[in-house]
C-alpha cells in the first residue's frame, strides 16, 4: 500500500521536523522535511463549555430579557417561553401583535397579569386554614385541611395534594410545563409555586427540567454525554451540511471529548458523523452473525443461499432452490452421484464472478472491521498494561530520586496511544468507505504511519521495566510519544483539510 | 400517597351512593376474604339512548394505581369491546384517562364514566387502540 509514498509525502509530512527524534526511529525520516507553512494547528471548532450554574444564568437572562420588553413577571414569562420553546423572536412579536391570545394559549387566566402594572397581591398566596366554611378539597376530599394552597388562577386545593400533584409530575414524568389540578383548568403551575411546595431537591429537578428543555430547544446548545457529567457545550457549527465536511469534536469543562454533531460520547475524527452511523449500523447488523456465517455455512453452488450443515450425509439439498450438491467438493450431486466418483482429490476450485464479488465484499468489510475491533481492544489493554507499571513507577519513585513528574512519562505515553488508537480506529472505518483510488492511496500511507509508529510506541511500553533501565527507556517512550503525537496531528489535519476542501470520495451516499 | 388515594376513593364511594347518573354503576369489588377493595372498582356503563349500543350495560373495570388522584385510574372492558379507542386487551383509550395528555385530580369517577359513555358513539379517530374497529369505522 506505500508504493506511492513519495507522492503523498511532500504535502503531510511538513512538520516532522518539530519532532524530538529518538535514537531508534530514524526509518520514519529519510528525507529532509519542509518546514511547516503556518499550518501546523489541527482546524478546531469553535467551542464553549457552561457548567450547570453557566447555563442556569443564560437561561434566566433569556427570561428576564423578554421580561423587560413584554413587561410581565419572569416566572410568567419562563411558561411563555416554554410555550414558545425558548423561541424569544417569536413570543416577542406574538405577544406585541396580541398579549391576550398569547396569554390565551399558554393558559393563563384571563384576569391575571397582562397588564403592565405590579401583579395582583393575590397572585400566590397561602391561605391561611380560615378558608371558606365549606371548602372541601377537590382532590382528597378533605374537609378541614391544615393549610391550602391558590394558584394564580384561584383554584385553591389544599397544599399536600399539590404538593403529591407537583412532585410527581416533576419526579415521575419529568415534566416542566403542568397544568393546575382542576379539570378545565389550563393554566400552567409556576416555578415560584413549585419552588414553594416541593422539597429542594425536586426543585432543583424542576430547575433541571427547564434547562432541559432551554438546551433541547437551541441547536447550538448540547450536553456533554458523558456519564455523570453536567457540562453543556454550544458550538456554532455541527448542524445540517457542514457535519458533511467537517467533524465537530468538542471539549466540555471537564475534559470530556465528544462530538458536537451527532453526541457520540468520543473522538470520531475523521469520519463524518453520518458515516460513522452508517458503520456502527453495519458493525451491529454484521458483527457477530457474518463471522458466524463466514466460520459455519456455505453458500450454495447455484442460489448462494447460506447452508448449515448440522448433521447427515454430504448429500446437500438446498432448500431454497433445490439444487442438490456434494458438502464436500460443492460440485453437482447428479454429476458426482453415490460411489461412482468419490472426491477425494483436491482440485482448484473455479472462480465463479457473483459469489467472489459478494464474498470479496465481505472480506472487505472483516478486514476494516477487524482492524477497528483490534485498535479497540488494544486501547483496553495498554489501559490496563499502564495501570500496572504505574504501581510499579510509585514504588521506584519512592526508592529512587526521579520526581513525581519524571514518572508520569509512561501515563503521557499510553493516553496519547489512546487517542491514536481511537482515530486509527475510525480511519479503518473511513478507508472502508473511501474509492479506491490515488486519494485513498495517500490516505492509506498517512495511516500506515501512524500505525507503525502507533505499534511501535505500543511495543515499547511492553518493554520490561526495570529499575536500572528506567531512564533509558523513559527517554526513548517520550521521544516516541511526542512522534507519535506528530503523526496523529498530520492524520487528522490532513483528514481535516480533506473533508473541508471535499477531496474524499465515498463509495456511499454521504448526503 | 395511600392516604390521599384512600381516603378520595372513600369520598368518591359516598359521593355516588349519593348521587349518580342513571343507568350506571360503580362500586369496589369484593378480595377474596371478603374486604372491601377500594382500588378495584367494577362499573357498568348503559349505552345512550339513540345510539347502537342503546341497551346494553357495559361491563368495565377501573384499577386505581396507589399515586391515584395524580395519576388517572386504568379502565378496561372486561369482556374487551370492538370500538376503534379500545385496546384489544380491552383497556380504554381516553384523553382524559391519559397522565400525559389530560388528567387532572379533580377528575371525577362520574366525569371519568360519563367520558368513557361519550366515547361509545363518537370514537376519536386521531388516537386509535386496535386495527380491526378502526379500519371498518374509517
Amino acid at each position: 500500500m506505500s508504493d506511492l509514498s513519495d507522492v503523498g509525502s511532500d504535502y503531510y509530512d511538513s512538520d516532522d521536523a518539530s519532532m524530538v527524534d529518538g535514537t531508534n526511529d530514524s526509518d520514519f525520516d529519510d528525507e529532509p522535511l519542509p518546514q511547516p507553512k503556518g499550518k501546523n494547528k489541527i482546524r478546531e471548532v469553535e467551542h464553549k463549555s457552561y457548567s450547570t450554574a453557566q447555563l442556569q444564568g443564560l437561561v434566566e437572562n433569556d427570561i428576564s430579557q423578554v421580561a423587560s420588553i413584554v413587561g410581565l413577571e419572569s416566572p410568567v414569562v419562563s411558561i411563555l417561553l416554554r410555550h414558545f420553546n425558548w423561541n424569544s423572536d417569536r413570543l416577542i412579536e406574538k405577544f406585541l401583535d396580541s398579549a391576550t391570545l398569547v396569554l390565551h394559549d399558554a393558559g393563563e387566566p384571563d384576569s391575571a397579569s397582562h397588564s403592565m402594572g405590579p401583579p395582583p397581591a393575590k397572585r400566590i398566596r397561602l391561605d391561611s386554614p380560615s378558608a371558606p366554611a365549606q371548602f372541601v378539597c377537590g382532590v382528597c376530599c378533605d374537609d378541614s385541611p391544615a393549610a391550602v394552597f391558590r394558584l394564580r388562577c384561584q383554584h385553591v386545593f389544599c397544599e399536600p395534594c399539590w404538593q403529591e400533584y407537583v412532585s410527581s409530575k416533576i419526579k415521575d414524568e419529568g415534566q416542566c410545563l403542568f397544568r393546575c389540578m382542576h379539570d378545565e383548568c389550563r393554566t400552567v403551575v409556576d416555578g415560584p409555586s413549585v419552588a414553594k411546595l416541593v422539597e429542594p431537591s425536586v426543585n432543583e429537578r424542576y430547575k433541571e427540567l427547564v434547562r432541559q428543555s432551554y438546551v433541547g430547544a437551541h441547536p447550538r446548545l448540547r450536553f456533554c454525554p458523558h456519564p455523570g457529567c453536567t457540562e453543556t457545550v454550544s458550538c456554532s457549527s455541527g448542524t445540517g451540511s457542514s457535519l458533511l465536511t467537517e467533524v465537530p469534536t468538542v471539549k466540555c469543562g471537564m475534559g470530556h471529548v465528544f462530538c458536537f454533531g451527532c453526541g457520540m460520547d468520543s473522538d470520531h475524527r475523521p469520519l463524518t458523523c453520518k458515516l460513522v452511523k452508517t458503520w456502527l449500523k453495519n458493525a451491529r447488523d454484521d458483527a457477530g452473525t457474518s463471522q458466524w456465517i463466514k466460520a459455519n455455512t456455505r453458500t450454495c453452488p447455484k442460489c448462494e443461499n447460506n447452508i448449515e450443515k448440522n448433521g447427515g450425509c454430504n448429500r446437500i439439498l438446498c432448500r431454497h432452490c433445490q439444487y442438490q450438491f456434494c458438502w464436500l467438493c460443492m460440485k453437482d450431486w447428479n454429476v458426482h452421484g453415490y460411489n461412482n466418483d468419490v472426491c477425494n482429490v483436491w482440485k482448484e476450485p473455479e472462480p465463479d464472478a457473483s459469489s467472489a464479488a459478494a464474498k470479496q465484499n465481505l472480506e472487505k468489510w472483516l478486514f476494516y472491521f477487524d482492524r477497528f475491533n483490534n485498535h479497540e481492544l488494544s486501547a483496553r489493554l495498554d489501559e490496563e498494561l499502564c495501570t500496572r507499571t504505574e504501581e510499579k513507577m510509585v514504588e521506584w519513585q519512592e526508592r529512587s530520586k526521579m520526581s513525581w513528574i519524571e514518572s508520569t512519562f509512561m501515563r503521557d505515553a499510553v493516553d496519547e496511544l489512546t487517542r491514536c488508537r481511537s482515530t486509527l480506529k475510525w480511519t479503518y472505518a473511513m478507508a472502508y468507505f473511501l474509492i479506491a483510488g490515488n486519494q485513498k492511496q495517500i490516505f492509506e500511507d498517512v495511516q500506515a504511519d501512524l500505525e507503525k509508529a502507533v505499534e511501535d510506541l505500543s511495543q515499547l511500553l511492553e518493554e520490561p521495566v526495570e529499575a536500572d533501565s528506567v531512564k533509558s527507556i523513559r527517554q526513548r517512550m517520550m521521544d516516541k510519544t511526542v512522534y507519535v503525537r506528530t503523526r496523529h496531528e498530520i492524520v487528522l489535519r490532513d483528514t481535516a483539510e480533506g473533508l473541508a476542501e471535499g477531496r474524499w470520495e465515498w463509495n456511499t451516499t454521504s448526503e | 400517597m395511600s392516604g390521599i388515594c384512600r381516603a378520595r376513593l372513600a369520598e368518591e364511594r359516598k359521593q355516588w351512593r349519593k348521587d349518580h347518573p342513571f343507568g350506571f354503576y360503580a362500586k369496589p369489588t369484593k378480595a377474596a376474604d371478603g374486604s372491601m377493595n377500594l382500588l378495584e372498582w367494577e362499573v357498568g356503563i348503559p349505552g345512550k339512548a339513540g345510539t347502537p349500543w342503546e341497551g346494553g350495560v357495559y361491563k368495565l373495570m377501573m384499577i386505581f394505581p396507589e399515586d391515584y388522584p395524580s395519576k388517572p385510574p386504568k379502565c378496561k372492558f372486561s369482556p374487551p369491546l370492538f370500538h376503534p379507542n379500545v385496546y384489544p386487551s380491552g383497556t380504554v383509550c381516553l384523553s382524559i384517562l391519559d397522565e400525559e395528555k389530560s388528567w387532572k385530580p379533580a377528575i371525577t369517577i362520574k366525569q371519568v364514566v360519563l367520558g368513557i359513555q361519550e366515547l361509545l358513539n363518537d370514537p376519536n379517530i386521531n388516537d386509535p387502540a386496535q386495527s380491526d374497529a378502526y379500519t371498518m369505522f374509517k
